[in-house]
C-alpha cells in the first residue's frame, strides 16, 4: 500500500478515510486534524496556557506532544489514582515523558489524601469509573483555577465520544447529551474551559501516532475498567465501522451539527417546567457545584 | 506458522501462514479498527503479507472505562 500523498510506502492505513499514509504524511494528517478541531470549535488561542490532563495512556500523552508541537504553552497534570501497580506504572510513564522533554508536570496523589479510588468505590458502593470521574473533575478543575490556566485539555478521542454518545442515546440521557460537546465553556472563576482536541481522531490513529513518535505509554488497561459498559459501546461501534467505514465520525460529527437545534427546543421546554439549578461554591471545599456540598465532598466524606 | 503475540495480555498464538494482515485479523476474529499490527518495530498495513516463521505483535488500542 502506498502513501496517498507522496506515494512512498505507507505505514498506516485508514479505512475510514479510504487512505493510507507514510510516517511523515501521517504526522501531518494528525496535526491537521487537531488544528482543525481546535479552530472549528474555538477551543483555544495561541498564547493560552493549557493544562493537559495526562493519565500515562496513549491519548493524553499524544495530546500533550501535539499541543507542544502546535505551539501551545501546555503543562501536564497527573492524578495518581492509588490503584496499586497500575497507578505506579502510569505515574512512571508520565514522569518519564515530562523529564525527557523538559516539560512541567504537576502530580497529585490520592494516597496522600487517603482517598484512593478502590477505597472510595468500596465505601460509597458506587462503580469505580463513576467515582474516578468525580475525583478527576474536582482535581483537574481545582488545579487549573489555582494555576491560572484558561483551558483544561483532555485526551478524549472520537471513539470515546462516539461510545459515550451511543450510551447516552440508548438510555435517553438528555441531561448528559446536552453537555456532550468538545468544548465546555468556562463559568466565571468557578469552572475552567474544558476542551477535547483529539475529537476528530480515532483511538487507532492516536495509538499509531504515539507508537510512531516513540511515546512510551501504558498499554495495560486500568484493572477497574474491566467489563465497563463504555468498552462494550466502543466494540459495537467498531463492528459497525468495520462494515461501514466512516460510521463513527458521521455519528458523532452529525450529532454535533444537529445538537444545537435539539437543545434549543429541549431547554425551552425544560425551563418552562423547572428552573435550572445555579452554579455556586461548595461550602466545604469551595469548588464549583450545583449542590452543596459538592459531589466530591459528599463522596469523600462517606 | 506465524507467531502472534498480544502486547497487552502477553498471550501468544500460532496461526498458519502465509497470510496478509487483513486475513490474519479475520482468522483471529479481531476488528481492524481495534488493533494495530507490528513486525519488529514497523507498523503494518492490511495488505502486507506475513510469512511462516515470522513473528508479529498485536497492539489493542481500545481503552477507557
Amino acid at each position: 500500500m502506498k502513501c496517498r500523498r507522496c506515494k512512498k510506502k505507507a505505514v498506516v492505513d485508514l479505512k475510514n478515510h479510504h487512505t493510507a499514509f507514510c510516517q511523515k504524511c501521517f504526522f501531518e494528517f494528525v496535526e491537521r486534524q487537531v488544528r482543525r478541531a481546535i479552530h472549528e470549535h474555538r477551543m483555544m488561542e495561541k498564547g493560552d496556557r493549557v493544562l493537559v490532563c495526562v493519565s500515562g495512556g496513549k491519548d493524553s500523552l499524544a495530546l500533550w506532544d501535539l499541543l507542544c508541537r502546535l505551539g501551545y504553552e501546555a503543562h501536564g497534570m497527573h492524578l495518581d489514582l492509588g490503584i496499586g501497580d497500575y497507578s505506579a506504572h502510569s505515574r512512571f510513564k508520565v514522569e518519564g515523558f515530562a523529564a525527557q522533554r523538559g516539560l512541567p508536570i504537576k502530580i497529585v496523589s490520592l494516597d496522600e489524601f487517603q482517598i484512593p479510588i478502590p477505597l472510595l468505590a468500596r465505601r460509597s458502593r458506587r462503580p469505580e469509573c463513576s467515582v474516578c470521574g468525580i475525583v478527576k473533575r474536582h482535581f483537574f478543575n481545582k488545579s487549573a483555577l489555582e494555576g491560572g490556566y484558561r483551558v483544561v485539555a483532555t485526551g478524549h478521542n472520537l471513539d470515546d465520544e462516539a461510545g459515550r454518545l451511543l450510551g447516552n442515546l440508548l438510555h435517553w440521557q438528555w441531561e448528559y447529551l446536552s453537555k456532550q460537546r468538545p468544548v465546555l465553556e468556562a463559568v466565571g472563576d468557578l469552572l475552567a474551559r474544558k476542551v477535547q482536541p483529539l475529537c476528530r481522531l480515532t483511538e487507532r490513529e492516536t495509538a499509531a501516532y504515539a507508537i510512531l513518535r516513540g511515546i512510551d505509554y501504558v498499554i495495560q488497561e486500568c484493572p477497574m475498567s474491566r467489563g465497563a459498559t463504555s468498552l462494550r459501546y466502543k466494540e459495537v461501534l467498531n463492528l459497525l465501522e468495520d462494515w461501514m467505514p466512516g460510521t463513527k465520525a458521521s455519528f458523532y460529527q452529525g450529532f454535533l451539527k444537529e445538537a444545537e437545534k435539539l437543545w434549543g427546543a429541549w431547554k425551552t421546554k425544560k425551563e418552562e417546567q423547572v428552573r435550572p439549578p445555579e452554579l455556586t461554591h461548595c461550602s466545604l471545599c469551595g469548588s464549583a457545584s450545583f449542590a452543596d456540598p459538592c459531589n466530591f465532598c459528599r463522596l469523600t466524606s462517606v | 506458522m506465524i507467531r502472534v503475540l498480544n502486547r497487552q495480555t502477553g498471550m501468544e498464538r500460532e496461526i498458519k501462514g502465509p497470510k496478509t494482515v487483513h486475513e490474519l485479523l479475520r482468522e483471529m476474529s479481531l476488528v481492524e479498527g481495534a488493533v494495530l499490527v507490528m513486525r519488529s518495530s514497523e507498523l503494518l498495513t492490511r495488505d502486507i503479507r506475513i510469512e511462516d516463521g515470522e513473528q508479529v505483535e498485536i497492539i489493542p488500542v481500545i481503552s477507557g472505562g
